[in-house]
Order: C-alpha cells, then sequence, then structure tokens
C-alpha cells in the first residue's frame, strides 16, 4: 500500500517576542492510502500547523515533507490537484453565493459546472446553492468547505477540524460522509479534538500532544498502547463500606463517579462480588470497564513527558 | 490564463470595486448634465472664451498644453486604482481567503502575478473606458450648444494617447496598491503609507531638499501624465525618463512584495 503523507522530522517554530515557539517537534507520520486516518491532539497540539506544512502554506524549520512521494513544497503543484483540503474555518467570498464561489474555484482547475452541481448535492446545499455566503451558518459553511474540497474529485481529502460549528445531526452527516468518501477509495486525513468523531469514523489514528507524536496506529491498536489496567466497576448501596472491604481483601479500588472501579480482570468479577457479599454489601450493579479512545487519549495527553516550558519557550 | 480570468472575476466580485465604478459613473452622468446645462444658451464665443468648456470638443484635450476636460477625472482615477486595488488584495487576507486559493495554486509566485495581473488589466480597461464614458456624457453639450470645430484625425489620436497614459498610471496605482496590501496583508496599510508618503514625506522633501524633487512619486508621475518636462522643478526629468523611473520604482516594490508573498508562512490571522 503507498504512502499519501510522508513526514519525516517535522519540526515548525516561530519567533516571538521574547523566544521561539516550537508548534511542531521532530514529528514522523506516514498515512497510507485508504481509510479514514485520525490526526488528534488538543487545542495547541500542532495539528494545524502540520497540516499547514503538509499545504504549502507554512514552510516547515526541519524536516521532509512528501505528498502522494513528491517532496513539499517543490512537488505541491502536481500533489494538490489530487488534494482537496480544508484548513481552519472553510474561507470563502462572502459576497457571493456558495455556487458562485465554487464555480470560481472549479475555474481554476477547468471542472465542468455539473461538479459544482454534483457537490453542493453531496453536502446538502443544492438548495442553498444561490444564497450569499455571509448569510450561512458556521455548519453551512463548513459544508460549503467541504463542498470545495470535493471539487477535484481528490484522492486525498485533508480536513481541520470538519466539524467545528456543526450541530449533532450535521456531525452525524458528516462522519457518514466522510466514511463513505474513504469506501469509495479515498484517503482522508482528518485532524480533530473531538474523540466521538474519530473513533466511530476512522481506521487508523495518529496522537499529538505538544507538537509530539504520542502514538498511532488501528484504533484497536491504539487504545490497547495506553497503560490502562483491567478492571470493573461495581455499585453497592453503601461505597465507602464497599470499598474499603475490597482493600481489605488486597483489590486495588478507587471511587469514580457513584461506582467503584476495581482492578481485576472482568472473569474474576465473582471475587469480587464474594468479598462485598461478606461485607454485607450486595451489587445492584457491575460492568467491566471498557476504554475509550478518549479516555486514552486524555491519558497521553495529560502523560506527555514533553515539558511545556520545554516546547513553548524555547530560548526564551 | 485560467488563473488570470479567475482572479479578474474575484476582483470585480468585491464590493468597494463595484462601489466605486458606481460613484464613477454617477460623476461621468453628473459632469455632463452640468457641462449641458451649463453651455445652453450661450454663443459659441462665449464658450471658447471658457476656454475649458467641453461643449467645444478640441477642449477635451489639447496636445500642445497638456491639458483638457480629460485632465479632471484623472486624479480620481489613480486614486480609485489605488483603492481598489487595496481593496482587492487586502479583503483576501481580511477574509482569509488567500489559504483557500492557494489550496489550489500552490505556485505562489505564479498566483501573485496573475493577481497583479488581473489588477493591471481591470484598473487599464475600466480607467479608459471611464475615460471614453466621460466625454461622451460631453456630447450632448457639443451638439446642441458647442462645436467640433479643430476636431481632426490627429485630435482624436492625442485624446486617446492621453487616455491610454491616464489608464497605464491607473494600473500602476492598482498594481502598487495591491503590492503594499499583500505585503502588509491589509487595506488600511496600503492606504496609510500611501498617503503618508505622498504628503508627508515627499512634502517634506519637496521643502527641505527641493533638488530631489524630480524624483518623486508626486513629480514623476506628474510628468508621465502631461507628457511633458515640468517647469516647475529643478533638475526636471524628461518625460521618458519619468516613465522608466516610474517603472523601475514599481518593479522594486513589486519584486520585494512578491519576494515577501513567496517566504511567508500563510497562517490563520496572518
Amino acid at each position: 500500500m503507498a504512502n499519501v503523507i510522508e513526514i519525516e522530522g517535522l519540526r515548525k517554530s516561530y519567533r516571538r517576542r521574547g523566544g521561539t515557539t516550537v508548534a511542531v517537534d521532530g514529528l514522523d507520520l506516514t498515512v497510507p492510502e485508504g481509510g479514514v486516518y485520525g490526526f488528534l491532539g488538543p487545542n495547541g497540539s500542532g495539528k494545524t500547523t502540520t497540516i499547514r506544512c503538509v499545504l504549502g502554506l507554512a514552510r516547515p524549520t526541519n524536516g521532509v515533507i512528501r505528498l502522494f512521494g513528491r517532496p513539499v513544497p517543490e512537488g505541491l503543484r502536481d500533489a494538490v490537484r489530487r488534494t482537496g483540503a480544508i484548513v481552519e474555518t472553510p474561507a470563502l467570498f462572502p459576497t457571493m453565493t456558495a455556487r458562485e464561489n465554487l464555480r470560481l474555484l472549479a475555474s481554476v482547475d477547468r471542472i465542468g459546472l455539473r461538479r459544482v452541481d454534483d457537490v453542493l448535492a453531496i453536502v446538502g446545499l443544492a438548495d442553498r446553492a444561490d444564497d450569499l455566503v455571509k448569510r450561512y451558518s458556521l455548519g453551512m459553511k463548513q459544508r460549503l468547505g467541504l463542498a470545495a474540497a470535493l471539487l477535484k474529485d481528490p484522492a486525498l481529502l485533508m480536513l481541520d477540524e470538519p466539524a467545528n460549528g456543526l450541530d449533532p445531526a450535521g456531525m452525524r452527516e458528516v462522519r457518514q460522509l466522510l466514511r463513505q468518501l474513504a469506501d469509495d477509495g479515498r484517503t482522508v486525513f482528518v485532524s480533530s479534538h473531538i474523540l466521538a468523531e474519530i473513533e466511530s469514523t476512522c481506521d487508523r489514528v495518529a496522537i499529538l500532544a505538544k507538537g509530539r507524536l504520542v502514538t498511532h496506529g488501528t484504533v484497536e491498536e491504539v487504545i490497547s498502547t495506553a497503560s490502562h489496567r483491567a478492571s470493573i466497576l461495581v455499585k453497592v448501596d453503601d461505597l465507602d463500606l464497599g470499598m474499603w472491604a475490597l482493600r481489605d481483601a488486597h483489590f486495588v479500588t478507587e471511587r469514580v463517579n457513584g461506582e467503584l472501579r476495581v482492578d481485576i480482570p472482568p472473569e474474576r468479577a465473582g471475587d469480587v462480588t464474594r468479598v462485598l457479599a461478606a461485607a454485607g454489601q450486595w451489587v445492584t450493579e457491575l460492568r467491566p470497564d471498557r476504554f475509550s479512545l478518549e479516555d486514552v487519549f486524555l491519558e497521553l495527553t495529560s502523560a506527555s513527558d514533553v515539558s511545556q516550558a520545554q516546547l513553548e519557550e524555547v530560548g526564551a | 490564463m485560467n488563473l488570470l480570468m479567475t482572479e479578474m472575476r474575484r476582483a470585480l466580485h468585491r464590493r468597494a470595486v463595484r462601489v466605486l465604478i458606481a460613484i464613477a459613473l454617477v460623476g461621468c452622468v453628473f459632469a455632463g448634465v452640468i457641462a449641458f446645462f451649463g453651455s445652453a444658451g450661450k454663443t459659441l464665443a462665449q464658450l471658447r472664451l471658457a476656454e475649458d468648456s467641453p461643449a467645444v470638443m478640441s477642449n477635451w484635450w489639447i496636445a500642445d498644453d497638456h491639458v483638457g476636460v480629460l485632465s479632471v477625472g484623472m486624479f480620481f482615477l489613480f486614486l480609485g486604482g489605488f483603492f481598489a486595488g487595496a481593496t482587492v488584495a487586502g479583503g483576501e487576507w481580511r477574509a482569509g481567503t488567500i489559504t483557500t486559493v492557494l489550496t489550489w495554486e500552490p505556485r505562489r509566485l505564479r498566483l501573485h502575478g496573475a493577481r497583479l495581473a488581473s489588477g493591471a488589466v481591470l484598473a487599464f480597461v475600466i480607467s479608459f473606458g471611464l475615460q471614453v464614458l466621460f466625454l461622451a456624457c460631453f456630447v450632448p453639450a457639443v451638439v446642441f450648444s458647442g462645436t467640433t470645430e479643430g476636431v481632426d484625425g490627429s485630435f482624436w489620436l492625442n485624446l486617446a494617447v492621453a487616455a491610454a497614459r491616464t489608464s497605464v498610471i491607473t494600473a500602476a496605482a492598482a498594481v502598487l496598491a495591491m503590492s503594499l496590501a499583500t505585503a502588509a496583508r491589509n487595506t488600511a496599510f496600503a492606504v496609510i503609507a500611501m498617503f503618508a508618503w505622498i504628503v508627508v514625506v515627499e512634502g517634506l522633501i519637496r521643502a527641505l531638499k527641493p533638488s530631489l524633487s524630480s524624483w518623486l512619486w508626486g513629480e514623476t508621475v506628474t510628468t508621465v501624465m502631461g507628457w511633458s518636462r515640468l517647469d516647475t522643478v529643478e533638475l526636471a526629468r524628461s518625460p521618458l525618463l519619468s516613465a522608466v523611473t516610474l517603472a523601475v520604482y514599481l518593479a522594486v516594490i513589486v519584486g520585494a512584495t512578491a519576494i515577501s508573498f513567496q517566504r511567508r508562512d500563510i497562517a490563520a490571522g496572518s
């Protein structure tokens, strides 16, 4: 399988008053062809800067980027023809209608006008196509940005926070659309800090924290890389009494949101119920504690050993 | 060519450009109406005596004196060309559409070149068209009250050359404004910088070091506009040398801003 994006040792720093801000610090990333690739990270982790560097909008301080095997920025001319992108909030001409905006972009690459109508229909804006963009809500602008990105019928879609401003129904539609586009054979590279958006849509993810890659792989692989313990969640009438009973029996137990989390594999749940019963605490609910991508994300990004001060104020 | 046409359409969609054109159109019609009623009932002798009456067609451009009715609109055309150019380029940065465009055409110098070329072509065509319309609005005054006496082939040629020269300078003003607005990433900088330079800096140079006056934008543009050496300036330059000077100034500014655009990071709010 070919790689559509290859990033080696990407570093991007900005000179600021009083020092240098490092936005991306030695990032290595490979995005294979096909599927939805989630690019995760908290705000300020360097996701948008990375996307900007890949698209030639920002010049890397160090490192090598290849898009469709072509070096960036030298080979961008050809690579960009196969790439549709939204960077942050889609910026289109507010005093033009959606259709006019798309027609204008289409004329840059000699794309037929029929394609404009097609993409407007795909993103559900066909009936508002002749409204001025300045009258659009943020969600509608996002859809229009997506339509603009789809105009070239691209092999790669790079979408920076595409669900920003969308209501839950809109988010679901975008998720389904991204999935559908990937199933059609495209590569969808999507950055987000909304974990639910990624987990249910992506095939592979990379997690970025403070400009560095923390982990990457399939969603399952990433979840399994977290230092999580197998555990179960138990509800009893008296949580304090239950917790002390379990701790006395040498179970690692903590109180979490009105429940007890016991570090024990779900298949040994019987040992827990036996101890609690002996203490006169009847179990009212018991279930395995499943880790989500969000748990892993929070664990990895908060436990990242990268010093914020080191990253943000190099040379300050 | 595709990119050039796209940039022209984009520029023409700017509200400020449309408003400026609308103001100019209204101004032309207004001038025509004033000329018509101002010349009505007057004899030819009275109109000729007035010297600058647009009802006397030969007054439209007096080649020997390098002045005429046409001169009235020149300053406004330069100003309009400059302001429109600054708005077109500055508005791109304000709206963030520069990012979108660069994801379609990543070759920045090509994009910048197409943008400047589109600005220059539009400014030239609009400026020339407005001058034609401006003069056309005086035709009723000529037909009903005035005269075409003295109008021959050379008159029309001189008039066309003068209008073309004005259009070239308007195009240069638009390109200059687009370059400055691109460098500063906003419209206001271009307008304020140019105002500060022309009014304040050049004013000071004129007062403190008159021998440098012939190098200034103001004198250079005036020389090219009238296509005659200025009598009021020390070491005045010929029209051709002034045109070359203007071209060099423009080339330096365009080159510097193009390099800056090529190297700059296009970031949010940049």
